[in-house]
């Protein structure tokens, strides 16, 4: 048989309803692709051409070869462009011409040559290599005389999964091409309405790479012109004016600040338009216009008020259109709540849906003004007999809770907290659910109005009974108990740590009952039930009052017993849903048991802690390689119980060690590395000086992780800190590892980042925060605790000009943090304290001196006095014996590093080649 | 075909159908949102922070309370910057002192692992010795006095940054005597993290090698005398609290010996009256003598002490309430009968 006839029938059976030719034909093509992968796919291409082949087997053609060229794996796509760039150009030029001739030729939709000709593209066109195709492309659109309705069509959608799929810097050059391409399919003249959709949803995607062109005034214009006019094209072409708006969606958060001139004459009155509409997708685009120019506009609020701090004017500014809108917004809007599903899927997205969303960022961003325009449209409903009017009134007036001032909102609340009471028992489910969510947010945002003494017993009664709701108003519940057990505790300002008593007290028992009931009902695993009902448990363990102590106590027991019985549960485990609920169940308890623990009296957790460390063990055991969460959970319940039990900790140390160990190399879940190196720090602390035959291990595992770069980012600053609390912990023991930890924070110190990447700004100030917390630790171990600065200390003198240079460079970068600030305050000041005159010098440069005035001047406490601690350390050393600066010079000058070179490093990262350590953020 | 169709579809993001259904729509989180402060990313982050300041604090307890500095820094900053006159400068030493709770259940290990004081009446003080001026300090953290002391960095002339003491104090006013409890730290070294063995020990060895702090004179007003500890055992108690006292006896102080020095309340401290010991320890109740001459110059018992003393919570309390029906202690009724006896 033929090579094309043959390929053509096994394409077809590609959707075989028979499994074994559905089978054979996957495998013949699979080792089709690897005997001779250009054969194959010039073969699909030809396939693909050709309009006498059926259709199925044209699209399964088109499919195959698209597969050959895009994944959803960037790894696996970059190799398969690769692949595809390796091939004989010839070949490659034959399959290009075929997919570009099957443009418009295909009678399904979408077309598949559409995604095969983006998928060719995105992988030769940053490679310079198929310089033509987007004039070819353009001129398919824009050729007159016209081509075909389905051509332009097939290739605005090739346009538009390019401009989606491609770095936007390989298409700057390009973007005149595109735009007049993509723009000639939206004209109002254009008449196909499958050309205009496709040219639309294009435009959507080519707007971030337009900048040039809304930079200049015509062409804006220009395009704002016809995406406004797409708007409004006739009901049968709703497609193209859904994708329209969502244009105008986009344009507003991409270009807020060119919107000035279009808003009054059109986007106002076209959004507000839209936002009336029946048709649901309409309607949502409108909607979503205002959610999008709150978020923006609470951001320019931000910046301003960030511009303020500094006594700068903002870069930019707001036109607070929210607020100038909103008298016409929030009708619509509270219309648009009184439509409601009476059965809703949590999943759905609907009107009603986004508008209380939208309400909710027109609170935010608008603040006091959002209250005169909503109150006479609660007052009228709130007790309407009709349920879709009770419920919109409660969720408008949940929705404007945050943003206003709480002095004005508190007066409305407090009178309105009878009637939601009330309304918690209301007859629709739909009520109850949203009333139970407003009474959480009041609780967490204006908690002095729920702890109100006229009503708070009947509050807490009706909670309680809320409990027993559907799942989904009783996790409403949980979380208003969650937010009223935080604010009661607060409300007692005891002097003490511990309030005797508080608001919650007579009720503590009842709820806490209650909420371990909760957690066991059947439907538990509904709306989030069950996690709502052990956070909320939690919060009220953590802020208990004295006199709750014996339920705290009894609670704890309780968890204990639920933990040892999911345990018992393990083997029967089964299915994966049944996994993944039980893993969740032992995160939950384990954390529980943590916040019990935290409250217990030392000497009654002392009682529990063997079985404490026997379950937790347990956990470790059976969850290993299966749950991270739980391991974390039961790592940090751990941490708990060695901050309780202190030195007393180290009998379980023999047992415990090789679960630390396996935390320490699980470099897969970095979560529980993290949590792993957590906990040798609070080891540390506990343990103090009997750690030390458990440190050898630990540093070498804590060192593996540093130079792997397989380790999430994140650890490795915590393990810099880390070093440090063993250093503490150790004191002169610390020796040992002193050679290898210089180095490697020597390393760490010299990181650069991308500054454009603000994740990255701040991991760079975490990183250099560990390593300052390292040498603390290092400066404070070995000179000891006694009266007279131990000799171990000069172990550490030939770096300390290194390590002031660090806190320099640290100075001199604008973008350090406050809490960097404080920490190379207090390093200074030990550094001083450690060595004395000689390295006076040294910290007398007008860096370390602007660096010690910033912290005196910091707004946190903490870093004021350690910087003016360090301020008077460097003085007592100055005054009275000053002068004696002979050694010092030799010692700047002997020092032999010159680590930070004043035109830093490459934008790139740190490493080159053999680095101990790889902090380059990849992982 | 269909299958084809939507194969195609799902590689590429862009979709022609608005608000796809198949994935959640991005602001679905934004409705009914509940803030979740204890969710495990929340959890997470929270032992990050502690984890984070007790790191901080650790490293500031070797730098800062070792200092009698605080007001010293204070002018400086009056000096540089502007301050904020309506704000009160916090007290260092408030709640740095380690109290007791009524021992009413008695540990299983009292014999082997608990020392214990036998305390006089007076006031409890923080003594702190610094930068050439002893001070003394209420548990509130109030300065009640100032004077020079034989104490290492307790008066001029000895002066040197590095030799500052803290010690944990019964101020007896008649004799002009600290009786000290307790060591914190001694000429810069500090203790609060060393057991309860070490302490005594260090407390006992230390104030005897000082020259000049157990005699008065006009560079140490006021003398320092360590009290003696004793092991828990019945007979060593009885023992004890046959000799003959220098002072008049307050109560009595069981301290855990692994126990380091924490601030406020502790149940690894224990407090007791002496008449209470039949009740609660089954050892008879002592006739305490003290040296006539000390009879003489002593004072009212101070409202101070009782205060100190006094500590417990409601569960103690309770437990304290069914010892009270027994045996009976003045202290402890006032003590419970602010609450209502509901049971029993």
């Amino acid at each position: 048989m033929d090579v094309i006839a043959q390929m053509l029938h096994v394409l077809e059976k590609t959707v075989s309803p028979d499994k074994n030719e559905l089978d054979a034909a996957q495998q013949f093509l699979e080792e089709a692709a690897q005997k001779n992968l250009p054969d194959f796919i010039l073969a699909l291409s030809k396939v693909l051409a050709d309009p006498a082949n059926s259709q199925v087997a044209r699209m399964a053609a088109g499919l195959q070869l698209k597969n050959q060229l895009m994944s959803k794996d960037p790894a696996m796509q970059v190799q398969h462009q690769q692949r595809w760039l390796s091939m004989d150009m010839n070949i490659r030029a034959e399959i290009k011409n075929n997919v570009l001739q099957t443009l418009g030729t295909e009678t399904t939709r979408p077309s598949s040559a559409a995604q095969c000709v983006a998928g060719i593209a995105c992988a030769e066109l940053p490679h310079n290599q198929w310089p033509g195709i987007i004039a070819h492309l353009a001129g398919n659109v824009t050729a007159m005389p016209s081509r075909t309705e389905t051509v332009k069509e097939a290739t605005l959608e090739a346009i538009g999964y390019i401009c989606q799929d491609m770095d936007p810097q390989h298409l700057q050059s390009e973007a005149n091409r595109i735009l007049t391409a993509i723009v000639q399919g939206m004209r109002k003249e254009e008449q196909s309405i499958a050309v205009k959709l496709a040219a639309t949803n294009a435009l959507l995607n080519s707007l971030e790479f337009t900048k040039a062109n809304f930079d200049s005034d015509s062409e804006r214009h220009f395009i704002m012109q016809v995406v406004c006019e797409a708007t409004q094209c006739e009901e049968n072409q709703v497609n193209v004016k859904v994708a329209a708006l969502q244009n105008l969606v986009k344009i507003m958060s991409l270009y807020y600040q060119y919107m000035e001139s279009y808003m009054g004459p059109a986007l106002f009155a076209i959004t507000v338009e839209a936002m009336k509409s029946d048709v649901d997708e309409v309607a949502l685009q409108g909607i979503e216009f205002w959610s999008t120019v709150c978020d923006e506009e609470v951001d320019l609020a931000i910046e301003a008020s960030e511009a303020m701090e500094q006594g700068r004017p903002p870069e930019h500014t707001s036109k607070f259109y929210a607020k100038g809108a909103l008298q016409y917004l929030v009708p619509i809007l509270m219309h648009t709540l009184t439509k409601q599903e009476e059965f809703d899927d949590d999943d759905d997205w609907n009107p009603c849906k986004a508008a209380g969303v939208c309400l909710m960022l027109l609170a935010t961003c608008c603040e006091d003004d959002v209250v005169k325009p909503v109150l006479p449209f609660i007052q009228e409903h709130i007790k309407s007999t009709d349920w879709r009017f009770r419920d919109a009134a409660v969720m408008t007036f949940g929705s404007i809770l945050e943003g206003p001032d709480p002095t004005t909102l508190k007066p409305m609340v407090v009178a309105a907290m009878p009637m939601l009471i009330e309304l918690l028992k209301d007859p629709s489910v739909v009520v109850r659910d949203t009333t139970a969510w407003t009474v959480g947010r009041v609780c967490e945002l204006l908690p002095e109005a729920a702890i109100n003494e006229s009503y708070l017993g009947q509050l807490l009664a009706t909670l309680v009974e809320g409990l027993d709701a559907e799942p989904r108003v009783s996790a409403n519940v949980c979380w208003a108990f969650s937010s009223l057990a935080e604010a009661a505790y607060d409300a007692t300002e005891s002097a003490e740590d511990e309030p005797s008593t508080y608001c919650l007290s007579s009720s503590f028992e009842v709820i806490v009952h209650k909420l371990l009931e909760t957690t066991d009902r059947p439907d538990a695993g509904n709306s989030n039930l069950r996690s709502a009902a052990y956070e909320a448990l939690m919060e009220l363990v953590k802020n208990s009052a004295k006199d709750c102590y014996v339920v705290v106590q009894k609670t704890s027991l309780v968890v204990m017993d639920r933990l040892q019985r999911v345990l018992q549960l393990e083997a029967a485990v089964q299915t994966s849903s049944d996994r993944a609920q039980i893993n969740d169940l032992q995160s939950l308890l384990c954390a529980s048991l943590q916040a019990c623990l935290r409250r217990m009296r030392p000497e009654d957790t002392r009682q529990i802690a063997d079985r404490v460390m026997t379950m937790i063990i347990e956990m470790l055991n059976v969850s290993k390689g299966r749950s991270g969460g739980v391991q974390e959970d039961a790592l940090m319940a751990v941490g708990t119980l060695v901050e309780v039990l202190g030195t007393e900790f180290l009998k379980y140390m023999e047992a415990f060690k090789p679960y630390l160990n396996l935390g320490l190399g699980n470099h897969a879940e970095y979560q529980v590395c993290l949590a792993a190196v957590g906990l040798v720090g609070d080891i540390c602390r506990a343990l103090s000086t009997q750690v030390s035959p458990y440190c050898n291990d630990i540093m070498q595992l804590l060192l593996e992780n540093l130079a792997n770069d397989s380790v999430h980012r994140s650890v490795k600053p915590q393990i810099l800190s880390v070093f440090g609390d063993i250093a503490l912990a150790i004191g002169p023991e610390f020796k040992n590892y002193l050679e290898v930890v210089i180095s490697t924070l020597q390393q760490a110190s010299q990181a650069h980042v991308d500054k454009s990447d603000y994740d990255m700004i701040d991991y760079l100030n975490e990183l250099r925060e560990g390593c300052l917390e390292a040498y603390t630790g290092i400066v404070q171990g070995l000179k000891g605790d006694g009266n007279s600065t131990a000799p171990d200390v000069a172990m550490l003198q030939p770096h300390v000009a290194y390590i002031i240079k660090f806190i320099e460079h640290i100075a001199k970068d604008e973008d350090h943090s406050d809490s960097n600030v404080a920490c190379g305050s207090g390093l200074l000041g030990d550094l001083v304290t450690a060595f004395g005159n000689d390295i006076i010098p040294l910290v007398e440069t007008q860096t370390i001196q602007d660096f010690l005035q910033e912290g005196r001047r910091s707004k946190t406490n903490k870093t004021k006095t350690l910087a003016t601690w360090a301020t008077k350390e460097i003085r007592k050393l100055k005054s009275p014996w000053g002068g004696s600066t002979s050694t010092d010079a030799q010692l700047c000058r002997g020092s032999h590093v010159s680590p930070f070179p004043a035109s830093s490093a490459p934008n790139g990262h740190v490493n080159d080649g053999e680095s101990a350590v790889d902090l380059s953020g990849s992982a | 075909m269909e299958e084809l169709t939507s194969a195609l579809a799902g590689s590429f993001s862009v979709s022609n159908i608005p608000n796809n259904p198949a994935a959640p729509h991005p602001r679905l989180a934004q409705y009914k949102a509940k803030s979740h402060d204890l969710a495990q990313s929340e959890r997470r982050r929270q032992m990050l922070d502690r984890q984070k300041k007790q790191r901080q604090d650790q490293a500031n307890l070797a730098r800062r309370l070792a200092e009698n500095d605080w007001e010293n820094w204070s002018t400086e900053e009056e000096e540089e910057e502007e301050i904020d006159y309506t704000k009160k400068r916090p007290k260092l030493y408030a709640n740095k002192l380690m109290l007791s709770e009524w021992l009413v259940d008695i540990p299983g290990d009292l014999e082997e692992e608990w020392l214990m004081v036998a305390c006089p009446v007076g006031r409890r003080n923080l003594v702190v010795a610094a930068k050439g001026t002893t001070k003394a300090y209420t548990k509130g953290g109030y300065c009640v006095n100032c004077f020079p002391s034989a104490l290492p960095g307790g008066r001029k002339g000895a002066y040197s940054s590095k030799e500052y003491t803290i010690l944990d104090t019964i101020f007896c006013e008649a004799s002009r005597t600290f009786y000290v409890l307790d060591v914190m730290c001694w000429k810069g070294h500090p203790v609060y993290d060393s057991e309860t063995d070490f302490r005594f020990y260090w407390l006992q060895t230390k104030l005897q090698e000082e020259p000049g702090v157990g005699e008065h004179s006009n560079t140490n007003p006021f003398v320092f005398v360590a009290l003696k500890n004793t092991p828990c055992q019945r007979l060593s108690i009885q023992q004890r609290l046959a000799e003959t006292f220098h002072y008049e006896v307050d109560g009595l102080l069981f301290y855990h010996k692994r126990t380091h020095y924490t601030f406020g309340c502790s149940p690894l401290v224990g407090w007791l009256k002496p008449h209470m010991l039949p009740d609660i320890l089954g050892i008879p109740a002592p006739t305490i003598t003290v040296e006539t001459s000390v009879m003489d110059t002593i004072h009212e018992s101070d409202e101070d002490s009782i205060e100190t003393m006094e500590t417990g919570n409601t569960a103690r309390r309770k437990k304290g309430r069914r010892r009270r029906k027994k045996g009976g202690s003045e202290k402890m009724e006032a003590e419970v009968s602010t609450e209502p006896v509901v049971d029993e």
